[in-house]
């Protein structure tokens, strides 16, 4: 006899909806990892990244009579979750507005092997980004936010929006190169 | 323009991440479930307050309602009341101002009857007393005046007051092997006068209903206000400017 029940994510949000405490847990579950490495790639260590996660969730949780059904269920916890953790470092990207834009200039030629990477190793190298770069890196390269949202969300201008990401590319470039111990013959070329 | 370089680089790193299924510590939904409980606490409490005060309001609009439509229901009532009294008070309610210089003149020929202190008949002399007194409006202003031997006659008006007020009937006791007849109040002094006094407070449902009305502002500014007439038509007036500062 299986005594497993079977839920759909419908069953889930109404019963979420009617604030009850079982749907709720098996909500977060279905979703945590997710959303936890969400998380990880906008916090700088993993304890922070624990606290977004439950302020995140805490938020998806009371404001859930707002989700309609429109878009994706999944989609609107993660832009809860990049919106929570957009909230932390608002305040230190607002020094951001630096225009230098000098792409390509400083960006290592280098060929990379993706395939080899481990995913734990390059989040620990993203989280390594400094605020400004891993914020606009997220959320333009991984979130695909465009550079005008990115600057009306973090309140900056299109062209510090710009320069983060040249910059956090450039980074990330370089310790991947250090990362690989000088090893060219990877799948992935510049 | 964005070079491919750079786009390929971006979605090789996305690629890579998106898949990253972490592990979640489990300590995560625990403190998730209590600060859900605190919240819901709070919320359940602000909800609870919203909820009920929509209801306080209902009520107390129900309560105008039919306090409003209770004191206008009333109103016939009331009138029914003032007519349906005895025969004598209605009829020096109807008595024109004509009625009452007769009973004036009555009065007048009737000095030595005025004199008496109280009016003690003996049924074998005066047999038309007896009669006068079924009579009605007459016989009342005799014995209303008579009631008050001290005060000369007045005029018309304020005997018909005491007549509509205090009407008196007359009835035989026996004293003393003699049939007398005493004068007695229809309706007693105490409970004549109370009853007055009754009415009037009565007039003042547009005032607790103005009471009831909350004041927008210092000036004791009110959206809606009642007031009624002497005949007890209630009206309620809007002010405007009220609405505006309230808005």
């Amino acid at each position: 006899m299986n005594l497993k029940h079977r839920y759909t994510i419908d069953d889930l949000l109404a019963g979420c909806k009617r604030g009850e405490r079982k749907a709720q847990e098996l909500l977060y579950r279905a979703l945590a990892s997710k959303m936890y490495a969400v998380c990880l790639r906008y916090a700088t260590t993993d304890f922070e990244a624990e606290d977004m996660l439950q302020t995140g969730f805490v938020k998806v949780f009371q404001r859930i009579q707002d989700f309609k059904g429109e878009g994706s269920f999944e989609g609107w916890v993660r832009r809860i979750m990049v919106n929570t953790a957009i909230g932390i470092y608002r305040k230190k990207l607002r020094g951001l507005n630096i225009q230098s834009i000098d792409e390509g200039t400083d960006q290592p030629q280098q060929l990379f092997d993706m395939e080899r990477l481990e995913v734990e190793d390059l989040m620990r190298l993203i989280q390594k980004l400094p605020d400004g770069y891993r914020v606009v890196f997220n959320l333009y390269a991984i979130e695909g936010y465009s550079h005008k949202e990115i600057a009306e969300l973090l309140g900056v201008s299109e062209g510090a929006s710009k320069s983060q990401l040249s910059r956090a590319r450039s980074w990330l470039k370089q310790k991947l190169m250090i990362l690989e111990g000088g090893n060219q013959n990877g799948t992935y070329g510049g | 323009m964005e070079r491919m370089e750079d786009k390929n680089f971006d979605q090789a790193i996305q690629q890579k991440v998106e898949g990253f299924q972490p592990k979640v510590p489990a300590q995560v939904w625990d403190k998730i479930e209590a600060e859900l409980d605190n919240g819901e606490n709070v919320r359940a409490i602000k909800e609870r307050k919203i909820s009920t005060f929509p209801w306080k309001r209902m009520a107390a609009a129900l309560v105008v309602l039919t306090s409003g439509v209770w004191w206008y229901a009333r109103q016939p009532e009331e009138v029914v009341y003032l007519h349906g009294k005895p025969k004598t008070a209605e009829l020096a309610l109807s008595a024109s101002p004509q009625s009452v210089e007769r009973e004036e003149e009555i009065a007048k020929t009737r000095p030595k009857e005025m004199e008496q202190k109280t009016i003690q008949l003996a049924v074998d002399k005066k047999p038309k007393q007896f009669r006068r007194v079924e009579e009605g409006p007459r016989q009342m202003v005799l014995t209303s005046s008579l009631d008050h031997p001290a005060s000369q006659p007045v005029p018309g008006r304020t005997v018909l007051k005491e007549e509509v007020y205090h009407p008196m009937v007359e009835t035989l006791e026996m004293e003393s092997n003699k049939l007398s007849l005493v004068q007695q109040s229809v309706i007693p002094l105490a409970q004549a006068s109370g009853e007055t006094v009754r009415r009037k407070k009565e007039l003042g449902v547009s005032d607790l209903l103005n009471y009831m009305v909350g004041a927008v502002d210092k000036e004791n500014k009110k959206i809606v206000r009642f007031s009624h007439d002497e005949e007890g038509t209630l009206s309620v007036a809007v002010d405007l400017a009220a609405v505006k500062i309230k808005l």
